[in-house]
């Protein structure tokens, strides 16, 4: 019989459209969105080439100077160029075409329209330039035999970047990471279908199934195992898509990987058959109020503005922490760049707490009772 | 005489301020088709939802197969089969596979429950739709496959509720042939229902209940016999001249008789002959009418009579 | 009007969700504003990071290159170990670390280098390749100068001083410029009341035209005394009431929030972009109302374009991380000139000529894209009532 129940429920959860829509193919959408937004950053390439216009009025030394200092960089890919007149440079400022005029007139100026990356870079390159120049010039000044030995370290490297997992630091990740946690927590409407189909007065459904002669623990457990499967297999679907698929970096530790994603549905599902066996509201009614809450914990998690979880760091650390969205996406980053399993296991264990103690509160309100209506 | 399967006593239940069992009692002895007749409203589904342990109640004391019903007695489950008002089936799975489903909740054996699941679909006449879901069934078809889930794994105890809402003639037939012909195998049967035909058609005892209470309980003719008047006769008349009906009120078959919009409207008492006599009455006065039509008590003139309103106010 | 109650009574059966929508709006508006810093008019602010320093040297050197640093990020010291780096980066107490190597000073003084270690935060990977791209400048300041004759101490200081050299910053025609890092609250406000407004968009208008054409309600409807076409227009108007709700009462405690950050000449212009918007979420709450069946696709559509709309559109993510090729595809979402209209009000809030040209197209555009989307809407609810047997 409980085979036979796993299996027919199984299919019945596979089937029903709206809950395959939220936990199969919402998520595939959302990650194809989020590469096809931001996936030329996942592969670390360089920025591309910032356009600048360059006028310069007059001769000199330093003049002549910066036009071979902006060539080369615009050689080695940094900056494209446009030599041109005021005017023209003003039109091409004005139509954003350019991110900035590199103007010499009698002193070095940068005439911007708008402050943002392509502007800083046009900045910082300047900002070099000027000191550079100045660093010659005060070495001219005050030691002219050692200026030779200076032109050559000038450009020499001193500091470098690493890692402390030797796993590059990517930005866009925390997208991907909080999206796996969504999909988590998106489990949650298999528990609210699990719900509604067995509390008794939920639905009609659920009434046959109550006054069927069968241990109300079989019924819940093989339920509840047809839904892990489903959510499971769904989880690791999306898995793969983005490992091969799209390319992002889950670390090496698949096992535990996968463990975390388990967990993570676990909790979803858990909360699902919480929410629905606590109140009567329609079962639309409670998949809004499934969506909203799961949103705002995965909006909390960074999965829109990767900025918010050092905010709330910072001003209410407790939310990361009981957080399950960034307790799940958190995880993923221990795995992937930290080799010490303390953190990590502060997050699985913290999340399965909150895993059993919901579904305990949800399984002792679908225990076999009467009601006081149906 | 038959032992009781179903035996409620004194039953209250109530929904916040609404009193929806009042003191209600119930005796279901086995074999029979037991109809619980009443309005929307009258606490039948309140009635069964109870005996099945579903709802709670505030009094009273409910004993199915001779032991008390609790929600985790699994033993009386296995043998009790329900048919709900509302259609409860998987969207998701086929005719067949819901069938199963249901039947596999009572019967271990695969076998077993497959060669019943089959018999069910049979029986309900779904064979050619075993494939369809749900979705694609019309409204008669989707009450016969709740039937056949409910009655798959073939219970002792049979409850139905309202299972011919919103049926077309056609299935509503099979339907009351089939729950005949199960009763005929040994199912007890409890059918709760508003329309009185079919009640009174296939139910060996009924019991009337309104507002929470149980009216009246019997056979038809027990019930019907509670009412003082007998048959009821329409005559169609062009004129009837007052004489003539105060003589028509004298005769001794007459209890009452009316006459409004050219009809003469006489309600018999009970008895044989009663017909002829108004007629016998109406030619020897040379009077001259037309239709005559007669009809016998029904469970709605019980109702009246007991309640004052009519069955389907 | 019978259809225009119906509209209210279904529009107030979601009302918990409208309030839940104005919750969570409120909520991110005042996490957003906690990010922002005042906005600085004007002026051109460099990126300022907090740097966690394990400083295993000890050193002149080491000392010195911390001061330099000091004088543009802030500096927390960590203490030396694997577990309490990966905690500080962990915890997002320092966006990245600096690490001095033992010997450094020495090394660096005999012409040899010990290569200085920055790590950056797993999520933040622009932290660490600034400090470096800053330090290899800076200390190649110092080694030329030290090349050139200098002591370590006056090569220090020279190189400090240089750091100060800064190139001069105008911006056209003398306007003030407020810089990306410093935009302030009500800038995310009205940037995220684009994706605000579509949700609740499309999950109070949806439901409505899901219930109005169910076939068995639109064929109870169609055959009353009341003409299809006063049906229409009162679903219309109770559309037309609903949207001016929305926009007056999110705008209102949007410039109620903002209390004194936004000028009259913005608050027109934000005015009249957010109407633009919010009637392009009009038009595509009524074409999925005609497409969706039930509740259930409502909310699935309702989300799915929000997103799509506000992801592809530059509303969560900068344009800067959008490659040229998706840059081509967000230009036709009417997201992307909402974003581009705000951006332009907030960072160049002395509007030229040039600026109000782009305005004017932006508004152009997504009415367009609103006029488009009713036509399609039109044509689809047309094939439905084909459908539902007219």
């Amino acid at each position: 019989m409980f085979w036979t129940h796993y299996r027919l429920r199984l299919k019945s959860i596979v089937v029903n459209r709206s809950t395959f829509f939220w936990c199969a193919i919402f998520p595939f959408i959302l990650s194809t969105l989020f590469y096809i937004s931001f996936g030329s950053s996942l592969s670390d390439k360089s920025f591309p080439p910032v356009p600048a216009a360059v006028v310069i009025q007059g001769e000199g030394e330093g003049k002549t100077a910066l036009l071979s200092f902006l060539k080369e960089l615009e050689r080695q890919e940094v900056l494209k160029l446009t030599v041109t007149g005021a005017e023209e440079a003003s039109a091409l400022l004005e139509e954003e075409r350019i991110a900035g005029i590199i103007e010499y007139y009698d002193a070095l100026q940068l005439i911007l329209r708008s402050s943002g990356i392509e502007q800083s870079i046009l900045k910082s390159v300047l900002d070099s330039y000027q000191r550079k120049s100045a660093l010659f010039a005060d070495i001219a000044r005050e030691n002219p035999a050692g200026l030779e030995a200076a032109a050559g370290m000038s450009a020499a490297v001193f500091a470098e970047d690493t890692t402390l997992s030797g796993r590059p630091a990517n930005s866009s990740l925390q997208f991907f990471y909080a999206l796996v946690a969504m999909s988590c927590m998106y489990a949650s409407f298999y528990g609210l279908v699990m719900s509604a189909d067995l509390q008794g007065n939920l639905s009609p459904l659920a009434v046959r199934r109550t006054l069927a002669p069968v241990k109300r623990w079989k019924m819940i457990c093989g339920d509840y195992l047809a839904v892990l499967t489903v959510a499971v297999a769904v989880l690791l679907l999306l898995f793969a898509y983005l490992a091969f698929g799209l390319g992002i970096d889950f670390g090496s530790h698949v096992f535990l990987t996968v463990f975390t994603g388990i967990v993570g549905c676990m909790f979803g599902i858990a909360f699902g058959i919480l929410l629905g066996s606590s109140n009567r509201q329609s079962l639309s009614a409670k998949i809004g109020i499934s969506v909203s809450i799961c949103m705002s914990c995965c909006f909390l998690a960074g999965q829109m503005i990767n900025l918010i979880p050092v905010l709330i760091e910072k001003y209410v650390p407790v939310i990361n922490r009981i957080n399950p969205a960034q307790l799940i996406a958190n995880s993923f980053y221990c795995l992937a760049f930290y080799d010490d399993y303390t953190r990590y296991t502060l997050n699985i264990v913290t999340l399965a707490v909150l895993t059993i103690a919901m579904g305990c509160a949800g399984i002792l309100l679908m225990r076999r009772k009467k009601y006081a209506s149906i | 005489m038959e032992a009781s399967v179903v035996k409620v006593e004194n039953l209250v239940k109530r929904y916040k301020d609404l009193l929806a069992l009042d003191h209600f009692s119930l005796d279901i002895r086995e074999g029979e088709i037991f109809g619980l007749l009443g309005p929307n409203g009258s606490g039948k589904t309140t009635t069964i939802n109870c005996i099945l342990s579903l709802l709670t109640y505030d009094k009273g004391s409910i004993q199915v197969f001779g032991r008390p019903m609790k929600p985790d007695s699994y033993d009386l489950k296995q043998e009790i089969g329900v048919i709900q008002q509302n259609v409860a089936v998987f969207d998701e799975l086929t005719v067949y596979e819901n069938i199963y489903y249901f039947c596999s909740l009572y019967i271990a054996d695969k076998k077993r429950c497959r060669v019943l699941s089959e018999e069910a679909l049979e029986f309900t006449g779904l064979t050619e739709y075993r494939k369809f879901r749900p979705k694609k069934l019309s409204g008669g078809l989707l009450r016969r496959l709740n039937i056949a889930c409910g009655i798959a794994h073939k219970p002792k105890l049979l409850f139905m509720d309202e299972p011919t809402v919103a049926v077309d003639p056609q299935s509503r037939n099979k339907i009351l042939e089939g729950i005949q012909e199960l009763n005929k195998k040994g199912a007890t049967i409890v059918y709760t229902s508003h329309y009185m035909e079919e009640v009174e058609q296939i139910a060996t005892r009924i019991a009337i209940m309104d507002k929470g209470r149980m009216l009246a309980v019997g056979t038809a003719e027990e019930l019907k016999s509670m009412i003082p008047a007998g048959e009821t006769v329409r005559i169609h008349m062009l004129e009837l001249d007052d004489r003539h009906l105060s003589a028509i009120r004298g005769l001794d078959c007459v209890f009452s008789a009316d006459y409004r919009d050219e009809d003469l409207i006489i309600q018999c008492t009970r008895g044989r002959h009663n017909l002829m006599r108004i007629l016998e009455y109406l030619t020897s006065h040379d009077l001259i009418f037309g239709e005559v039509y007669s009809q016998l008590p029904t469970l709605n003139d019980v109702f009246l009579e007991i309640t004052g309103k009519q069955l389907r106010d | 009007m019978p259809a225009f109650k119906l509209f209210l009574q279904i529009v107030n059966s979601k009302k918990y969700m409208i309030i839940l929508y104005y919750g969570i709006f409120l909520v991110i508006f005042l996490l957003i504003s906690g990010l922002t810093a005042q906005s600085a008019e004007g002026q051109y602010e460099e990126t300022s990071l907090n740097v966690g320093v394990i400083d295993r040297d000890h050193s002149l050197m080491s000392k010195g290159l911390l001061a330099f640093l000091d004088d543009s990020h802030t500096l927390t010291d960590i203490n030396d170990g694997k577990n309490a780096m990966q905690d500080a980066l962990y915890r997002q107490e320092v966006s990245c670390l600096l690490i001095i190597p033992k010997g450094f000073g020495l090394k660096f003084a005999s012409d040899g280098s010990i290569p200085l270690q920055s790590v950056s935060s797993p999520d933040n990977a622009q932290a660490g390749p600034l400090i470096t791209s800053q330090l290899n400048d800076y200390l190649g300041n110092v080694s030329a100068y030290m090349d050139a004759g200098s002591t370590e101490e006056e090569a220090l200081a020279s190189a400090r001083s240089l750091a100060s050299i800064r190139t001069d910053i105008a911006f056209q025609d003398g306007q003030q410029v407020t810089s990306q890092d410093q935009l302030p609250g009500s800038y995310y406000y009205f940037l995220f009341y684009s994706y605000i407004s579509l949700c609740i968009m499309l999950s109070c208008i949806c439901p409505v035209l899901v219930v109005f054409y169910q076939p068995d309600v639109y064929r109870r409807c169609i055959c009353s005394g009341t003409k299809l076409r006063a049906f229409n227009l009162q679903l219309a108007l109770g559309t037309l009431c609903f949207t001016l709700f929305l926009l007056i009462s999110l705008l209102t405690i949007g410039f109620v929030l903002s209390h004194g950050e936004v000028t009259f000449t913005q608050a027109g212009w934000i005015i009249l972009n957010a109407a633009a918007f919010t009637l392009c979420a009009t038009a595509l709450a009524c074409l999925c109302g005609y497409i969706a069946k039930n509740d259930m696709a409502v909310a699935g559509l309702a989300n799915t374009i929000a997103l799509s709309l506000c992801f592809l559109g530059g509303i969560f993510v900068p344009l800067e991380l959008i490659s040229s090729k998706v840059l081509a595809v967000s230009r036709l979402m009417p997201t992307y000139w909402y974003m581009t209209i705000n951006r332009i009000l907030f960072v160049n809030p002395d509007l030229t000529a040039a600026d109000t040209v782009h305005l004017w197209q932006g508004i152009g555009l997504q009415l367009g894209f609103a006029a488009a989307v009713f036509s399609i809407a039109l044509v689809v609810s047309r094939r439905r009532r084909q459908f539902t047997g007219r």
